[in-house]
């Protein structure tokens, strides 16, 4: 019986994300849902980084913007094709991830979260300041935007494509998740000396999710340069990357699904609390702040942490006889929640 | 060739400006020493004391004096908040570090958009509470900037004032008992309770009064609670290696110093990035500090 | 004789502390040597060193004739020393299959493509390893506790699993860091035959521990430390006499 709902349930959902672009009639509302499956692409990277393998980063921002102009730079100055430029913009954030995963060796905590800052601001002076590569703070425009058949993407097209990697993203973190490299790497979350005394590098393990995490950034950023169709240092300050970790930790940092939940909701929470009265216009962006402090205060391991647990509740007594050796382990990552955290 | 009267001019201006870093270092010291945590909203103190200066100036109607005095208080009473709406609910509910940090990293975005809601993002004029801030005082035919000199004078005063404090008062006692081991302070039969409340208002209080430091230069200006200036403060507590007052002003004071020759020899459109990259060079090659003499040498 | 691991003038210093002080001992291959000392006497210290953990201030440590002094710790473990630590340290937000695993991972031969892809070689691979790690559990005790939390398990699990995970390197060498401290008798009892079944496999040993008793039962050479130096070394029953080391444990004791 719960089973049969479990599953009527699951393929409600798939059919209500596919359907969904088709019958939303709001172009705005769509844009905003795009930007927020791609902040969800880049709040996974930080659930990886974060949650998965103990180092923070709050300079995500960097890796989004260098993505983000790479791609640009390469679609309209260089010209090559556009899927090439969005590939060259991840391989270039990939690479600044792995550099600044190097001080990660020797630096925990506060002292590397300060470093991530100093990158972060650092690229964000380039993009405002080298005025010749990208257009400084006014902007850099005309990048060239992503073609199916020599038609640019629709709305819809991006959004199916942004659903598409998202899920591949989300597919790849579960297998990685649960192979020897994830394990290694919530070895090295837990007790990275005990770790080595097993054979597991923690630098290895350190500069895979950087670089991970790194990558994801930036291909969200390449995404968005094409997307847009224009680039400003604007959606690149340090306030972003906190608002990165922000969806992250409030989506669920331990959660695979964790990126998903916060990149989206935090992204659409505030478009629904645009409340179409006067004076407001002002006031739901601090509304929405304060939910985030709200939910970061009173409910620190995240929604999904809260879903999960309400699912496995609401099919528990279905899901008991079910539990194989696979599902079983995983339910470990789900309880960690509950350990300190040592980022 | 760099002529040497602006050399001094620009080592005074390195100076004082890196002295109200030092200060916002100790906001980020206080903290470390009585709870173990970073807020990384340190910094929003300043904004906030700022901002709240020009309403109870300009809407309130208070002269510029009790305006000032009316606002670093109230930053002091918001560090009581901080304790009680953010530190504890969160050490209650289970949360460690990381909660901790974004906690008050949201914390820094909830007051940008806050001051954003209210007060628009468009900087506004600081209420001229140092007079003429950028008038030139002669001293043997060279010119330094008024605000250069209350900004040495006040940080002086406060520091004095803080040695007194710490060194010759029984608050102090306390606080540097509880500093070294809370255990310890509490079986010695300190209040940690009180100890701790201190540290949080003393904590976002000099902070607040960094914050109207900067003004005349910043304005009333968001960038007052943005991460670029924020991280100067961290990066002046990091190099006392979190844990000695007067550590972090001497590192505000390099930081202050090197920023303004860098805009001198280098380039000023890069100031802020070699900053940082002085930071995080700090950071790598010296992770426990360089001026720290207070804690233990290894 | 088959000398597996050798010191020579192995030294640590802790800015003004000297830990240890040229340490210089040999492990013989198939034997299990024992490192006993008072409180603070750097037997950790020397466990650490060796294991990577600490980097030596002075001195060579040699491994199959190799110098391994400035290796890192997983490449060391990867060699094949495995390792236990005085106060356990398990992963504990794995399972206890999974905390075995983590010890298994430069087995794998599957690459990231295969992980991603979840490939079959990388499926049947993952089995085999686990088929692997189960083995060893059965081996503990603890096969019917695979998927659980580590810290669910008692005290004397915890430790049986901490040496299942250092064996699972498939290690020549295990350095084990008091593993029956806070045990009484008939909890460490266990242990012990594990540890005289290990011997019988061949299986070299470093066995730091304060319990005469279980010193007594496995060790075919003990080494003294007293205040970072060999005091004395020799079969058990001629350091038990030694004056010197009688000493050590009286002048420790008064320390108390
Ligand atoms: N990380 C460290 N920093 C400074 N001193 C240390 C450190 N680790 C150990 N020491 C010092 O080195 C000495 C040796 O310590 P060690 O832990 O190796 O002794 P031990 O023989 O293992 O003692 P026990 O039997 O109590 O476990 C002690 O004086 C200790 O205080
Ligand atoms: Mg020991």
């Amino acid at each position: 019986m719960r089973k049969k709902l479990r599953l009527v349930m699951i393929i409600g959902f798939f059919v209500l994300v596919l359907v969904y672009p088709l019958q939303e009639l709001n172009e705005y509302r769509l844009f905003v849902v795009n930007r927020g499956l791609l902040h969800a692409i880049l709040a996974s990277g930080l659930v990886f980084l974060t949650g998965f393998a103990g180092q923070i980063s709050l300079g995500q921002a960097g890796f989004y913007a260098l993505g983000a102009y790479t791609s640009a730079i390469m679609a309209r100055d260089a010209g090559i094709p556009v899927p090439l430029s969005v590939i060259s913009g991840v391989a270039v954030a990939t690479v600044a991830g792995l550099i600044v995963s190097v001080p990660s060796f020797k630096l925990k905590a506060f002292f590397l979260s300060l470093v991530t800052i100093a990158f972060g601001l650092i690229v964000h002076q380039f993009a405002s300041n080298l005025h010749g590569l990208t257009g400084g703070p006014s902007g850099y425009f005309g990048v060239p935007p992503l073609q199916l058949g020599g038609a640019r993407f629709t709305s819809n097209m991006h959004y199916y494509l942004f659903l598409v990697l998202l899920v591949a993203t989300v597919v790849t973190m579960y297998n990685i998740k649960r192979s020897y490299l994830g394990r290694a790497m919530f070895a090295v979350n837990d007790d990275d000396v005990a770790a080595e005394a097993c054979g597991v590098s923690s630098k290895r393990a350190k500069v895979f999710a950087f670089g991970f995490s790194a990558a994801l950034a930036g291909l969200a950023g390449a995404l968005l340069a094409h997307f847009m169709g224009y680039l400003t240092p604007e959606p690149f300050e340090f306030f972003d990357s906190s608002e990165f970790v922000g969806m992250a930790v409030v989506g669920g940092l331990r959660h695979l699904w964790g990126g998903v939940i916060g990149g989206l909701g935090l992204t659409i929470l505030p478009e629904m609390l645009r409340l179409p009265y006067e004076g407001w216009e002002n006031y739901y962006l601090l509304l929405t702040a304060t939910v985030v402090m709200v939910f970061i205060v009173f409910l620190p391991r995240g929604i999904g942490d809260l879903a999960s647990r309400i699912l496995t509740w609401l099919w528990k007594s279905g899901a008991a006889s079910h539990r194989l050796e696979g599902s079983a382990s995983n339910d470990g990552h789900a309880k960690a929640g509950e350990d300190e955290h040592t980022a | 060739m760099v002529e040497l009267t602006r050399l001094v001019q620009n080592l005074v201006a390195g100076v004082s400006v890196g002295l109200v870093y030092g200060l916002m270092g100790l906001g980020v010291v206080f903290l470390w020493q009585s709870i173990n945590r970073i807020n990384f909203a340190n910094i929003s103190s300043a904004m906030l004391s700022v901002y709240l200066f020009f309403a109870l100036h300009t809407f309130g109607g208070l002269p510029m004096g009790a305006a000032a005095v009316v606002a670093v208080l109230l930053v002091g009473v918001y560090g009581l908040g901080l304790r009680y709406f953010l530190y504890e609910p969160i050490t209650k509910g289970g949360g460690a570090r990381l909660e901790f940090v974004v906690a008050t990293l949201m914390l820094t975005v909830f007051w940008l958009t806050a001051i954003i809601s209210i007060f628009g993002g468009m900087p506004m004029r600081f209420p001229p509470l140092f007079g003429d801030a950028t008038r030139l005082v002669r001293f043997f035919g060279i010119g330094v900037r008024a605000i250069y000199l209350y900004m040495i004078v006040a940080v002086v005063v406060l520091m004095i004032a803080l040695r007194f404090l710490l060194r010759g008062t029984l608050i102090g006692k306390m606080l540097r008992a509880t500093a070294q081991s809370r255990e310890t302070a509490q079986l010695m039969g300190i209040n940690v309770n009180v100890t701790t409340n201190i540290a949080f208002v003393m904590a976002t209080t000099v902070v607040g009064i960094a914050g109207l430091l900067l003004g005349p230069i910043f304005h009333v200006n968001i960038q007052l609670g943005g991460g670029a200036i924020g991280i100067k403060g961290f990066a002046a507590a990091v190099m006392a290696g979190l844990t000695d007052p007067f550590g972090a002003i001497l590192g505000g004071i390099v930081l202050g110093a090197m920023e303004n020759f860098s805009t001198l020899f280098i380039s000023s459109v890069y100031r802020d990035s070699i900053s940082f990259a002085i930071i995080v060079i700090v950071l790598v090659a010296r992770p426990k500090g360089i001026f720290n003499w207070s804690s233990k040498k290894e | 004789m088959n000398i597996l691991l050798e010191t020579k003038d192995l030294t640590k210093r802790f800015g003004g502390i000297i830990a240890n002080r040229d340490i210089s001992l040999t492990i013989e291959a198939g034997k299990t040597t024992g490192l006993i000392g008072p409180n603070g006497s750097g037997k950790t210290t020397f466990i650490n060193q060796v294991s990577g953990v600490l980097p030596s201030t002075a001195g060579k440590t040699y491994f199959q004739g190799n110098d391994i002094t400035t290796l890192s710790a997983n490449r060391i473990a990867r060699l094949g020393i495995g390792r236990t630590f005085q106060k356990i340290q398990l992963f504990e937000r794995l399972s206890v299959i999974e905390n075995v695993l983590v010890a298994r991972r430069h087995f794998y031969k599957a690459n990231v493509v295969d992980i991603v892809l979840n490939t079959r070689r990388n499926r049947r691979e993952e089995q085999a390893q686990r088929d692997y790690a189960m083995t060893l559990l059965k081996r503990f005790g603890l096969e019917s506790e695979a998927s659980n939390q580590p810290s669910a398990l008692p005290y004397g699990k915890r430790r049986a699993l901490e040496i299942a995970r250092a064996l699972a390197l498939e290690p020549k060498l295990i350095l084990l860091d008091e593993p029956a401290a806070g045990m009484a008798i008939e909890e460490y009892s266990g242990i012990l035959s594990i540890m005289e079944q290990l011997k019988e496999e061949g299986i070299t040993m470093l066995l730091v521990e304060h319990t005469m008793e279980f010193i007594r039962r496995v060790v075919d050479w003990v080494y003294v430390l007293n205040f970072g130096e060999v005091i004395s070394q020799g079969g058990f029953r001629d350091v038990e006499k030694d004056d010197a080391v009688i000493k050590a444990y009286l002048g420790g004791d008064e320390a108390l």
